[in-house]
């Protein structure tokens, strides 16, 4: 059985322990917020920089040699973010997350609005939008 | 089996998959009966795969039977023929395959992608009641409800829960729960690896879209069914109009369902 966890899932749980963390953290402060599944100090230090790329994690240097690390954006900010990125052309086709709103294309509108229309009248609701 | 019994067998592949979109994508049909366009649909998915795979099974059994049988000299016609036919049926086979195969890795690729960032937003919500369901609540200005299928959660913005009154929020989380309880997301996925293996047919598009439409229909009218019961006829159609008031994607699904509120007082 294995215990590890894939990518994505360490850089949410790492951005949950920085999210949740009173200030900057160092690398071995992070992992001793795990308590279940302790991510190796190395696994921690390259999601870390990883993330620090792609600019979700900022690091600054201490007065010693170690290093500590923060997000750069606030919760609710990033799922926002996340959020409207996932959301962002949410192709139907895929179906990763079906919505209230539907999501349907113009042409699977037109589909409908052929059913429901009658003819040479467009229906109730669709002559006030 | 008589080579008449395959011809018969390739001929219900051809003709439902022809036949089956020409019938069932028709506009007013998914309209009014999402769930039985559904369900003939992937009947007809299923008789025509089958159809398919005996028929080319049966020509690669007859190739392969000329092989450990004695031929004479004067019946080399028959097994050649059926040897040419079997590895038509070996090509037919890897082509499917590969297609499916191709679509298949296609559409995991995408949802996998979609699905980790949208993992990534569940490790910021709580759990939230409404009703009897449990839905995950999401501190977000943006106003998002939807089914995860992935992890079979309901995901809830904080902003939209605030737009819906409560029997509003009840069946706007009905309409998604009905998504993840009769595998929506599944069927799409289906109807989409139908085109793949039906490629010639313009129709099966349509009916891939017709899948996606219905299954979207048969939501609206469960949570219309269940919300009619507790709190009236038109909390769908009010829930997605405060939900979306903008949103011009909503305006025909909002139009069908008064449609058939107006329908059932009348009767």
């Amino acid at each position: 059985m294995t215990t590890s966890r894939n990518r994505g899932e360490l850089e949410a749980d790492l951005m949950n322990v920085l999210w949740n963390a009173s200030g900057p953290l160092t690398a071995r402060e992070v992992q001793a917020s795990f308590t279940v599944k302790v991510p190796a100090i190395t696994t921690v230090i390259t999601v870390l920089d990883r993330m620090r790329a792609k600019g979700s994690v900022v690091r600054e240097a201490t007065s010693g040699r170690s290093h500590v690390f923060s997000a750069t954006r606030s919760r609710v900010l990033d799922i926002t973010e996340t959020m409207s990125t996932a959301l962002h052309g949410a192709d139907d086709r895929t179906a990763a997350l079906l919505l209230f709103a539907g999501a349907l294309s113009e042409e699977d509108r037109q589909f409908l609005r052929a059913a429901i229309e009658p003819a040479g009248e467009p229906a109730d609701g669709l002559a006030s939008e | 089996m008589e080579p008449l019994a395959i011809v018969a067998l390739l001929l219900t592949y051809v003709g439902v998959t022809f036949l089956a979109p020409w019938v069932l994508a028709r506009p007013v049909l998914v309209s009014e009966h999402p769930r039985l366009v559904l369900n003939l649909w992937m009947s007809a998915l299923l008789i025509s795969l089958t159809s398919l795979t005996v028929a080319l099974g049966t020509l690669v059994g007859r190739a392969l039977r000329h092989h450990v049988e004695h031929i004479t000299n004067h019946d080399w016609l028959g097994p050649t023929i059926d040897t040419m036919l079997g590895w038509a049926a070996i090509a037919a086979f890897g082509l499917i395959a590969f297609r499916l195969g191709v679509a298949a890795q296609e559409l995991r690729a995408d949802t996998n992608a979609r699905n980790l960032r949208l993992l990534m937003l569940l490790t910021g919500a709580v759990p939230l009641t409404v009703g009897t369901r449990t839905v995950l609540l999401v501190e977000s200005p943006l106003r998002v409800l939807g089914a995860l299928p992935a992890r079979h959660h309901v995901l809830l913005t904080t902003s939209l829960r605030d737009a819906l009154t409560v029997p509003q929020l009840e069946a706007a989380v009905e309409h998604e729960q009905t998504h993840l309880r009769e595998h929506h997301a599944a069927l799409r996925g289906i109807g989409q690896l139908a085109v793949a293996v039906a490629p010639v047919f313009s129709a099966s598009t349509r009916m891939a879209q017709a899948t996606r439409i219905a299954t979207e229909l048969i939501a609206d009218d469960v949570a219309c069914a269940f919300a009619t019961k507790k709190y009236g006829p038109d909390i769908v159609a009010d829930a997605l109009l405060a939900a979306f008031p903008k949103n011009p994607d909503i305006t025909e699904r909002v139009a069908r369902l008064r449609k058939r509120a107006a329908r059932r007082a009348v009767h």
